[in-house]
């Protein structure tokens, strides 16, 4: 009986999942759904899926109907999370505001199961703040989402001493699929050269995307580096010092 | 064949200067790889330019590498670490000297905004002090993260190219974060152009029911769907396009590009 006792709370102190989850809707953006073959999602997937690998994480998540609401949450309490879909600040009648949020993909066009910020946060009670968190969706990079706080980030950004080390992006209004393609693909390829979070996203803010088709915000600390447990440090070969 | 043995020789030439030592960090107008017939300029000469000799000092050079940047570019880059590791400066060329990217890590957040005009001037600023070329028009200035951009984009014959052009980025006191500087080799246009009503017509046949086409239709210069974001082997010209935008059924917006000559799609964006 103390055995499960002390079992069970082991489980519930344990540390953070040391996993990555990556999500994209792949449905809603489908020939079916809207006339035009789109690869948009599964190549954001594929990037994203590039860069948590490469940084050390264990990567599970699904990409198309696979991505339902339930599979969502229950992989929310990774440490990593990534999901590209359509997001707005969605109604939560439990506290009677806009709290923002995204679809699954659920194999529908239309109608889509919303995950809320609130479902997001009960899932992560009792698991420290995520790492890295990148909401690939319009709207989410507002404040009025509850999203980064859901995840434990709060909407502050940070330099220097106190940093948190946590990182969110999403974006402000209407984001653009192409435009995120190449914004998110700099902030990878600068995160996998060694560049802190804050510092990649810097750089990805002058690839060519168009800034009336893309509005980016991050919270968390900038130097934030997000490894996963396992990971290398960068090889710094070649280096002269003066 | 000339190409790619031309291309092959500066290859060879470029990992020859690879291997020899990195240059300290002091002034110089020298340019960096000269013998491998390039004459780009040393990032040490930019660093004494937009560092202060506080933030120099301690910086190492890592050799510089040959590159391709997102646009499929071959570029010439240049990469200032501090000793923790950190990169501090890094510097891009084209292969013929032009300088396309200079950025700048940690620069410091401010809770200041600055304003538009302001924001201009700035970038002018920057611009000259690196003795690049103004470029002509009024830019875009956009606010993002505490950032401001200041974006010229580039237009060739009156028709945007967007993404091309040169964008400057800040912080809310005004300090320079980094500049890009985009310019994509673009395809032919067609011989004869399609009218702007014939590709609203093209693509509502192309949108499935209940979705609505805005009632304009305007040119652009765009990257096929297929080539944009991915990382290229080589650069794809942009095409001259129709550009239609419109919503769907579920009142998510898109945009379909349509080939400026024969009206076949070249690329599709929407926005979730």
């Amino acid at each position: 009986m103390v055995g499960a006792v002390l079992l069970a709370a082991a489980i519930t102190l344990a540390p953070p999942a040391e996993s990555a989850t990556v999500f994209a809707n792949r449905t809603a953006f489908a020939e079916p759904c809207t006339g035009t073959i789109n690869t948009f999602p599964d190549r954001l997937a594929r990037e994203a899926r590039t860069a948590f690998a490469a940084l050390g994480w264990e990567v599970g998540g699904a990409v198309g109907p696979g991505f339902t609401r339930r599979a969502m949450v229950d992989g929310a309490d990774a440490a990593v999370f990534y999901v590209h879909s359509h997001g707005d600040l969605y109604w939560d009648s439990k506290s009677d505001a806009r709290v923002g949020g995204f679809r699954a993909d659920a194999g529908l066009c239309l109608g889509a199961p919303i995950v809320l910020p609130s479902e997001i946060a009960a899932m992560r009670r009792g698991v420290p703040p995520a790492s890295l968190v990148y909401i690939s969706s319009c709207h989410n990079g507002e404040r009025a989402s509850r999203l980064s706080s859901a995840f434990g980030i709060a909407q502050r950004k940070v330099q220097g001493a106190g940093e948190p080390d946590s990182f969110y992006v999403s974006y402000v209004g209407t984001a653009w699929q192409g435009a995120a393609l190449r914004f998110e693909r700099a902030f990878w390829r600068g995160i996998l050269d060694g560049a802190p979070a804050g510092a990649a996203f810097d750089r990805a803010l002058l690839v060519a995307f168009d800034p009336e088709h893309l509005a980016p915000e991050w919270w968390g600390g900038y130097g934030h580096m997000p490894h996963g447990p396992s990971a290398e440090l960068p090889d710094l070969g070649g280096r002269r010092y003066v | 064949m000339y190409k790619v043995r031309w291309s092959l020789a500066l290859l060879v030439g470029l990992v020859a200067a690879c291997g020899a030592p990195s240059t300290a960090i002091a002034p110089s107008g020298a340019p960096l790889a000269d013998g491998a017939g390039l004459n780009v300029r040393s990032i040490a000469t930019i660093a004494a330019q937009l560092l202060t000799p506080i933030e120099l000092r301690g910086l190492i050079t890592k050799p510089f590498t040959l590159v391709r940047s997102e646009s499929g570019e071959s570029r010439a880059r240049q990469v200032l670490v501090g000793s923790n590791g950190v990169e501090a400066l890094r510097v891009e060329s084209a292969l013929d000297g032009s300088l396309r990217l200079v950025v700048k890590s940690g620069v410091a957040l401010e809770s200041a905004a600055l304003s538009e005009s302001a924001a201009i001037a700035r970038a002018l600023r920057q611009l000259m002090r690196l003795g690049l070329e103004i470029p002509g028009g009024g830019p875009a200035v956009r606010g993002a993260a505490g950032r401001t951009l200041v974006v010229w984009t580039r237009e060739v014959r009156g028709v945007p190219v967007p993404g091309d052009g040169t964008r400057v980025v800040l912080n809310g006191a005004g300090d320079l974060v980094g500049l890009a500087i985009e310019e994509s080799p673009l395809a032919t246009p067609p011989a004869r152009l399609a009218r702007g009503d014939a590709a609203l017509r093209a693509a509502t046949a192309l949108m499935p029911n209940g979705a609505i086409v805005d009632g304009t239709s305007e040119l652009a210069w765009v990257l096929p769907t297929g080539a944009a974001g991915e990382l290229l082997d080589q650069r794809t010209s942009r095409r001259l396009a129709w550009c239609v935008s419109g919503v769907l059924r579920d009142g998510a917006a898109f945009e379909l590009q349509l080939d400026a000559g024969n009206l076949a799609l070249l690329g599709w964006d929407g926005a979730p």
